[in-house]
């Protein structure tokens, strides 16, 4: 989510309300004749606090659950997911007088410091990784049809190259997979011309851009990086045919998408891959927090 | 849509007769025609028999003839001259009976109209009922029971329409999806308006609620396939025993240009159509029977090819149109040039503003129909059809009902709307947007890229609101600057994709949202129409499809309907989490934007 203007309201009440806690923990303190504790009137309070603005962070996940139930756009609460979940740690950290006590209070104290941090990040990743997509990746396609675009990018090199040169024992391979993932051979034109050069076409398309396209030296291959793909093309050229020339730009331009697409894909997992980490712990977090009220309670 | 190439001669089945040309000229359609002029076109018109039971057309079929059932008289006329050719092997004795009766039936529903006009517009069973009430008065209750056997007796066919079970939830019929549905109630269907009548491909209207209608002797169907190869708005099947003569188009121009046949299918119209049409019109909703069937007697059926001039802008207010097939470019003429204020689809009407304020004509109507296209999506033009209603008969309907006053006045106060009117607000901006079609947005979706951290909850959210679980966004589509345009509904000012629907099936919704009703038959026109692909087809299943229908509707469209039956903001912008979602008058929200 974009951290602009429109957060100032949450900013503000966000940093309110822990100077106000901080001032009732730090009168508390004074006055308590040995250290604070949680389970007294004012730690009580803080951790009440501190488990309510956890609740309206996980209620996040709920809300959206339920996408079409008119109850705050989901805009208004995820503002309150990011500044209520920041809220309760140090409401947390003053229930607990900035100790971790016992084991399960200390896994409260570790889980929620990893799930703050990483929401924090997340938050920063999220503000800025959109501008980056935007920019990096103009030819975006949906994340889940990646594969399937990749699959579209390798066919249509293949019958680029095959159009300008024919089939042969280089290419047999690739028109297998291709097959094999369409369920019917790709187009191949009747009768071809041979043309100068097409032999080193057909060399540079079977060594270097079918690999890369099929991904197996993503990072090794000269096509991975667009400065370098530019002068592996701009080599490529002057051997072939000027006939061949749009071929090679077409195979060119064909990398440069493909490139996109494993930006995005890198990108994608940036923007959403801690999520991994802060889901799973909240949730746990949640369960071992009603965990630590009913046995305070009890005990 | 199947695209149907004009076949050289009509295919043949069991039962047909090859007509000569002299043989054509006994049936009275072909009245005035001229042999060499039906002798130019050799296998393109052909008589078939029909027995009970046999489906002539079915709904969705890709069409291109017409159909006209033989009129027993006709039928008596063409088997005497076959007689006399010594060519016939019907029994005359039958025929000539059955057109006695039918001849009585006639006269006495001629008298019927012309001492009680209200009680010859009935259908058959309320004729029945009718006669039943009145028997104080024999002679009535005879003339009344001898018109409907006429009338039952002419009754050849059933004209039917399939539409998906409208109680039947689809998509998600899982315990969560069930619970959900009955807790909060979200999945909906679109918004629907109250049409109460669904226009066809032949002389009737079939009622919304239950689409089935008669088709009698001497009416004709079809012709909308016919002429403009759309396919069939419905299915045919035959209940009596009866003959048809099937056409092509040749013939069909044929005779829209012989007088006879004009004022025949006049003559149906004004008896059928507008009784049903006017009906089915919201603003003649509150009026009686009897005034209606008296406005059907007034009112004159116009007929306009695409691209003329209904009324230009600055002319006299002398009347109302109601547009039955085809669709009306509203435009107007003003400081920076001509522009489109609307487009009027069937049933709606124009000429209404100026009547009402007794002022000259504020903008120019012209018939339309759907682009002509290229290369393969060339298709010939069809005509408008449009009921005109003159100052006096207008003005004494709103006279009489001022309920109706009030809705006029309503519509106008729509219409006059300044982001709709004359007032609406022009912008130029920069070529791109022009390239992309923003400037006709009017609730444009865009999705800010720098906000936007592709979660998808907007596509999620929008296939979580329809009943049948589909979305209608797709986060696809060009960019203009940080924004990515996706692929839904952007609620053109100019709505193409309205025009050309066979069946009448897309319309504007009452928030102006494009609404695609549930008769829709999957013919793919307005998706191919829409220019910036926000209309999807989406397959039928099985359980979708009418109980006991056979046709095969397999998919239908749909399209994004802007949420409106929900209040305030479309399901994908309230969805959004990261407020990237928005939906905006590109003219104003792009106003001094250059990028």
């Amino acid at each position: 989510m974009k951290l602009d203007s429109s957060h100032r309201p949450w900013l503000i009440g966000t940093v309110v309300t822990i100077a106000l806690a901080g001032v009732v923990y730090a009168i508390h303190a004074a006055s308590a004749i040995e250290c604070p504790r949680g389970d007294s009137a004012v730690g009580l309070v803080f951790g009440v606090l501190a488990a309510a603005c956890l609740l309206f962070a996980w209620l996040l996940s709920a809300r959206k659950r339920v996408l079409l139930l008119r109850v705050g756009t989901l805009t208004w609460w995820m503002r309150g997911h990011l500044w209520l979940g920041f809220l309760a740690l140090p409401l947390a950290l003053f229930h607990g007088a900035f100790a971790f006590g016992g084991p399960l209070t200390t896994v409260l104290m570790v889980l929620l410091i990893v799930i703050v941090v990483s929401g924090i990040l997340g938050a920063a990743l999220q503000h800025a990784l959109p501008g980056v997509m935007t920019a990096q990746v103009p030819r975006e396609h949906t994340y889940e049809q990646l594969d399937r675009m990749r699959w579209n990018l390798r066919q249509e090199a293949y019958e680029l190259v095959v159009a300008a040169c024919g089939p042969g024992v280089e290419t047999e391979a690739e028109r297998a997979a291709l097959e094999a993932f369409a369920g019917h051979p790709p187009h191949e034109p009747k009768k071809i011309t041979t043309v100068e050069g097409h032999q080193t076409l057909k060399e540079a398309y079977t060594l270097r851009v079918v690999p890369y396209l099929r991904g197996i030296e993503n990072g090794a291959s000269p096509l991975a990086d667009s400065t370098q793909a530019v002068m592996f093309f701009d080599d490529l050229r002057p051997r072939l045919g000027p006939s061949l020339h749009p071929v090679a730009s077409d195979l060119a331009d064909i990398c440069d998408e493909a490139r996109q697409m494993v930006r995005q894909s890198r990108l994608h997992l940036w923007l959403h891959g801690w999520l991994w980490i802060h889901v799973p712990l909240s949730m746990a977090l949640i369960v071992l927090m009603f965990v630590h009220a009913i046995m305070a309670l009890y005990y | 849509m199947a695209k149907a190439m004009l076949p050289v001669d009509l295919p043949s089945r069991p039962g047909d007769e090859s007509l000569s040309s002299e043989e054509l000229l006994k049936i009275s359609i072909f009245d005035g025609l001229k042999v060499a002029n039906l002798e130019r076109y050799p296998g393109a018109v052909v008589l078939r028999r029909y027995r009970p039971g046999e489906v002539v057309c079915r709904q969705g079929d890709a069409g291109w003839t017409a159909f006209y059932i033989l009129k027993t008289e006709d039928l008596l006329a063409l088997r005497e001259a076959q007689a006399a050719a010594g060519r016939s092997a019907e029994s005359l004795a039958d025929i000539r009976a059955r057109a006695e009766q039918l001849h009585a039936g006639t006269l006495a529903a001629k008298t019927l109209t012309e001492s009680h006009p209200h009680l010859a517009a009935m259908d058959t069973h309320a004729k029945h009922r009718k006669a039943d009430e009145v028997s104080s008065d024999p002679e009535l209750a005879k003339l009344l029971r001898a018109a409907a056997e006429a009338e039952a007796l002419r009754a050849k066919a059933v004209v039917s329409l399939a539409i998906p079970s409208r109680s039947a939830a689809r998509g998600g019929s899982g315990f969560w999806a069930r619970t959900m549905h009955g807790l909060f109630g979200l999945r909906r269907r679109e918004a629907r308006p109250s049409q109460r009548y669904i226009p066809i491909d032949g002389p009737v209207d079939l009622e919304a609620e239950n689409p089935v209608a008669v088709l009698h002797e001497g009416e004709l169907f079809g012709e909308m396939s016919c002429i403009n190869r759309y396919p069939r708005s419905a299915t045919v099947r035959v209940t009596a025993e009866c003959y048809m003569i099937e056409m092509l188009r040749n013939i069909l121009e044929l005779l829209q240009k012989n007088k006879a046949f004009n004022e025949q299918m006049n003559t149906i119209y004004r008896r059928r159509v507008l009784n049903s049409h006017l009906r089915s019109l919201p603003i003649f909703n509150e009026v009686n029977e009897e005034f209606l069937h008296q406005l059907a007697q007034r009112v004159q059926l116009v007929e306009k090819q695409p691209g003329e001039v209904i009324f230009e802008q600055g002319a006299p207010s002398d009347c109302l149109y109601v547009i039955r097939i085809g669709m009306v470019k509203v435009t107007q003429k003003g400081p920076g040039g001509e522009r489109v204020l609307a487009y009027r689809a069937r049933g709606e009407y124009v000429g209404e503003i100026g009547l009402m304020r007794d002022e000259p004509r504020m903008a120019t109507c012209v018939a339309l129909d759907h682009p002509e296209g290229e290369g393969e999506k060339k298709r010939r033009a069809g005509r408008v059809e449009l009921i005109r209603v003159d100052r006096d008969d207008f003005f004494d309907v709103v006279n009489r009902f001022p309920d109706i006053r009030a809705k006029v006045e309503a519509v106008i106060a729509e219409r006059l709307r300044p982001d709709e009117g004359p007032a609406a607000p022009r912008t130029t901006l920069s070529s791109r947007f022009d390239d992309l079609g923003l400037m006709q947005g009017q609730k444009l979706m865009l999705i800010d890229l720098d906000r936007c951290t592709r979660c998808d909850e907007c596509v999620r959210a929008c296939a979580a609101t329809h009943v049948d679980g589909k979305t209608r966004l797709l986060r696809e589509g060009p960019r203009f600057g940080h924004y990515l345009v996706p692929a839904s509904c952007r609620q053109c000012l100019d709505p193409v994709c309205m025009i050309g629907c066979p069946v009448g099936s897309i319309h504007k919704g009452g928030n102006g949202q494009i609404v695609i009703e549930d008769w829709c038959i999957g013919c793919e026109i307005c998706a191919k129409q829409c220019p910036y692909e926000a209309i999807n087809m989406h397959p039928l299943a099985a359980g979708d499809k009418a109980e006991g229908e056979t046709v095969d509707v397999s998919q239908q469209a749909a399209v994004c309907d802007q949420c409106s039956s929900l209040n305030g903001v479309a399901s994908c912008v309230y969805a959004c989490p990261h407020d990237a979602a928005i939906r905006v008058d590109a003219r104003s929200f792009f106003a001094g934007i250059q990028t």
